[in-house]
């Protein structure tokens, strides 16, 4: 039972250095987010059992707060990053030059230039079909 | 006294290192809040595995502060650089 708690908090640790190896290494803020957000939930997660298993064992009743603790962190986590990938891209901060598509800033450009439509088209329908509408009002 | 223990010690001191080097070399605001927070949730899990190695069980009570204190300030960071105030109120 104690070489399974163990294994657990180094199976967490492992999952914490490769979280941090990758924000390390990788080259944008959105990469290097996705590298912190999803490899720490499941150190959080394994590391937060281990703790617990080998502190229960090791007192002789049931300990819960570190796997609490850590329970808090795994929810957290996600929404914290991903306001952080909001505010940064927000705040304009460039995406890496191997980035192929930016799907954001196109929805931005497609909500900006085409106006509400209430029958329910996509926006490339309505798109169509409002510019031979548009050009005898404005002539 | 657990060996197993002081090998996870020393993965999680080489994850920090590598986290607070982003904190250090982050070129932007927010490479450097990412490098934060992963630099908080390796704090956590050395001070849980540095609790149970020299049996003072009662820094569990710090994690937890040091869990909310890393989250708020998170949220206040990317609140400060996405509209440029941290807390968000009513008054503009």
């Amino acid at each position: 039972m104690m070489i399974v708690a163990e294994g657990l908090i180094l199976l967490g640790a492992l999952f914490l250095l490769v979280s941090s190896l990758g924000t390390f290494r990788f080259r944008d803020v959105y990469n290097r987010l996705h590298a912190a957000s999803i490899s720490t939930s499941g150190g959080s997660l394994l590391t937060g059992f281990g703790l617990s298993l080998l502190a229960s064992l090791h007192k002789g009743t049931l300990v819960l707060r570190p796997l609490l603790i850590l329970l808090v962190v795994f929810f957290l986590s996600p929404v914290s990053s991903h306001v952080l990938a909001q505010a940064a891209y927000r705040a304009g901060v460039p995406l890496a030059p191997e980035t192929v598509q930016d799907d954001l800033a196109l929805a931005d450009l497609e909500v900006s230039e085409t106006p509400m439509d209430d029958d329910g088209g996509s926006a490339a329908e309505a798109e169509e079909e409002e510019t031979p509408m548009a050009e005898p009002v404005g002539t | 006294m657990i060996p197993v223990l002081d090998v996870a010690l020393v993965v999680l001191a080489i994850s920090l290192a590598a986290a607070v080097a982003r904190v250090l070399v982050g070129p932007t605001a927010a490479d450097r809040v990412v490098g934060l927070e992963l630099a908080g949730v390796n704090l956590l899990a050395i001070m849980g595995a540095w609790s149970l190695r020299s049996g003072h069980t009662e820094s569990f009570d710090a994690m937890l502060v040091l869990a909310a204190i890393s989250f708020v300030g998170t949220i206040a960071v990317a609140n400060y650089l996405a509209r440029g105030r941290p807390i968000d109120d009513d008054r503009g």
